[in-house]
């Protein structure tokens, strides 16, 4: 292996003689967090896998990445957008990242399991892979490690960490299993073929979410850095350039720094399809962005005074007790970095410290606020860290035969303590969507035709337009800050203000020319009910006022025009126009 | 096929039968209102589309890597290749994708065997 022996690192790595006792010991601890783990994430499906309706789908980007998912299973093009996310516009090049959606939609064929169910199928699943994967390789360094890593990662399960999982940062969680897959790539970089794993995992990663395949990398060049220094290999390279040839052939470091650049051109590969539209991205945005905050606000508390940037929830004191260990991790982290010679916990000391650090610093731009989301897991090598260095300490004033029992100890209070403070609560099951909703959505999917329009009387009853989209048609919904304003004043009126697909990429390359979409275009159009195929409504309200006022438009729309119910449940009616285009009901004030 | 690569062959499968059974028994645990035969086909999809196939590539590394190590970097590449693949074919072909995803992954199964015997074994 490319690394050093355990004993060289003065880390205390090897397992005693007592092999046996201590795996069956590991492997209990390892039972007793898998049953907490389980238990833990039991609050984000309810035992089912298979929903009638999108299930604990907290935020638009849930439904999105469901619409990309479906998008992948239903259409031969994946480059362009389809017509229900352009509203009509053509040859728009679709610039969101597919490798999520992609694996999303095959485990949906494969299964005849909806897309929807699979969304948060894969965000649990490979955050567990990805603590897996660390734990693996925390194992090379020390068992005891590894083991007492292993609590923090439950806090990821746990508002506000748990948006991770909730509020659709599917693509970050998938982006996260290539993250960790390239440490493993890191450990072996110097012998052959592994550039090519690492290169895959770099472009599997970018093509998932590339902000934090940057972050890994910002990682991998404190390793590089440390490995250069602590070796003294730039000094002596400097003073004797004649070595360059034995350091590529003999020196580990060297032979994995010319290994990762070997890799570039593989990940490159990966993104030939993003080269030619590379500069859209420069001009497209993002909340942080726009709040404009310094991410040192990551350690403030939760106040809109201190803190503008409340929209990503997660900040350091959110994790409460673990903040001092993790703290105790970083300054334990720097001290093996720089006195200690240990390749493999400069590696994951490496990403580890760099991933918080993006976390604070906006290194690269405008979603590090999101990283802070998946700390729980990222960052389990510095609590993992922190809690090794204490059981040491603590280990050196008791007798040998006690150091199992200490070390079961320090783990299973981290665990009760986890339990204690950061068990997950159940939320609600069916926030935006329900099975009732769901089912007029298919409807559409099977019934409306491709070129017909149909307009959401988008009242109250849903937060998230973007479900919408899963109509996979082309729709448009009221604008509810106006459509309430209309019902305020007491008119029943067929004008409504309407507006189009919000998510469907602001800025957009057709032609090759890249054209900042106006939203104008869609959105805020003041339009008549009669210009529409069809008209989806609720026909329930938790407002009586709203209540009132759909079930008169809809029953004017029937009366007075000619519209015709085809399809009805007990809370979804959606009526056909069969006079498209002609004049509709006059305004009428309510009494 | 030689009795070493069998020997080798059957190593390897039973390190990928056991993530199996693990896969299986934490989905049965977690998805405890599923009936048996939809977490045996979520399983399977997860292994046959992206797991075996990431690792069936690994094989190339049989003597460099450990196997658990294998395992890790085989499910990046699983997870990591075989959609990106569908991709480029898509942006080429202009097929949707579903059509021929376990084709794709069945060809890297296959592909990965082979170089392990060709490339590795036979150097033995």
């Amino acid at each position: 292996m490319g690394v050093e022996t355990v004993k060289e690192d003065g880390l205390e790595l090897k397992l005693n003689s007592n092999l046996f006792k201590k795996v069956r010991l590991e492997l209990v601890l390892i039972v007793i967090f898998a049953v907490i783990l389980l238990k833990f994430i039991s609050v984000f499906d309810g035992g089912l896998l298979a929903h009638p309706a999108p299930y604990n789908h907290l935020a638009g980007d849930m439904f999105n990445i469901d619409v990309y998912a479906d998008f992948v299973k239903y259409e031969n093009d994946l480059t362009t957008l389809p017509f229900y996310l352009t509203q009509g516009i053509k040859n728009v090049v679709n610039i969101f990242s597919m490798t999520g959606p992609i694996i999303t939609a095959q485990l949906s064929q494969f299964t005849g399991i909806e897309s929807y169910d699979f969304t948060m199928h894969i965000s649990l699943l490979f955050i567990i892979l990805s603590t897996a994967i660390i734990y693996i390789f925390l194992r090379k360094i020390d068992s005891k490690l590894a083991l007492l890593s292993l609590p923090l990662s439950l806090l990821v399960f746990k508002w506000p960490f748990q948006y991770a999982i909730t509020w659709g940062m599917h693509m970050s969680n998938v982006n996260m299993i290539f993250i960790v897959v390239s440490l493993s790539c890191l450990f072996y970089l110097d012998k052959k073929y592994i550039f090519i794993v690492l290169g895959i995992m770099n472009g599997a990663g970018f093509l998932s979410h590339a902000r934090e395949t940057l972050m890994f990398n910002t990682g991998v060049a404190l390793y590089f850095l440390v490995r250069l220094i602590k070796e003294k290999i730039l000094i002596n390279l400097v003073k004797n350039p004649a070595n360059s040839k034995n350091y590529l052939e003999e020196n580990t470091t060297v032979k994995s720094l010319k290994n990762y650049i070997y890799s570039i051109p593989v990940m490159l590969i990966f993104m030939y399809r993003y080269f030619p539209i590379l500069d859209s991205f420069l001009y497209r945005k993002s909340t942080t962005l726009l709040y404009g905050t310094n991410q040192l606000f990551a350690y403030l508390p939760q106040t809109k005074t201190v803190s503008p940037n409340i929209f990503h929830h997660v900040f350091f004191p959110n994790f409460l007790f673990y903040q001092y260990i993790l703290i105790i991790g970083i300054v334990a982290a720097l001290y093996f970095l720089i006195f200690k010679n240990n390749r493999t916990a400069d590696i994951i000391l490496s990403f580890s410290i760099m991933i918080l650090a993006n976390g604070f610093f906006s290194i690269l731009g405008n979603k590090t606020a999101q990283i802070r989301h998946l700390w729980p897991v990222l960052l389990i090598p510095l609590a993992g860290l922190s809690l090794y260095v204490l059981n040491s300490f603590i280990k050196r004033s008791i007798k040998e035969k006690y150091s199992g029992l200490l070390l079961t100890g320090l783990f299973l209070g981290a665990i009760i303590m986890t339990a204690v403070y950061f068990t997950p609560e159940p939320t609600s099951d069916y926030p935006f969507s329900d099975p009732y909703t769901w089912d007029a959505i298919k409807w559409i999917r099977s019934n409306v035709e491709n070129n017909a329009k149909t307009l959401i009387l988008y009242g109250d009853r849903h937060g998230q337009e973007t479900m919408f989209y899963l109509t996979l048609k082309n729709q448009f919904r009221t604008n509810r800050e106006k459509y309430f304003e209309q019902i305020s004043s007491k008119k029943v009126s067929s004008m409504v203000v309407t507006q189009g697909v919000i998510l469907g990429e602001f800025y957009v390359r057709v032609n090759n020319t890249i054209i900042e979409k106006d939203r104008t275009i869609f959105s805020n159009v003041r339009e008549s009910l009669c210009d529409y195929d069809y008209v989806y409504s609720d026909k329930y309200s938790q407002v009586q006022q709203v209540q009132t006022y759909t079930i008169k438009v809809l029953e004017k729309l029937i009366n007075e025009n000619k519209f015709v119910p085809v399809y009805q449940n007990d809370l979804v009616v959606i009526l056909k126009n069969n006079n498209v285009g002609g004049v509709c009901f006059k305004d009428e004030v309510l009494l | 096929m030689n009795h070493e690569m069998r020997k080798i062959i059957i190593k390897e499968l039973k390190m990928i039968g056991i993530v199996f059974i693990l896969f299986y028994l934490m989905f049965q645990i977690h998805y405890y209102k599923e009936n048996l035969f939809t977490i045996l086909k979520i399983v399977l999809a997860h292994f046959y589309l992206f797991i075996i196939p990431g690792y069936s590539l690994c094989l190339i590394l049989y003597d460099k890597v450990e196997r658990l190590d294998r395992l890790v970097l085989g499910i990046g590449i699983g997870y990591g290749l075989q959609p990106f693949l569908l991709y480029a074919i898509n942006d080429i072909t202009r097929i949707n994708v579903m059509r021929y995803n376990i084709y794709v992954s069945g060809a890297l199964i296959i592909i990965g065997v082979l170089m392990f015997k060709y490339i590795i074994l036979d150097k033995k």
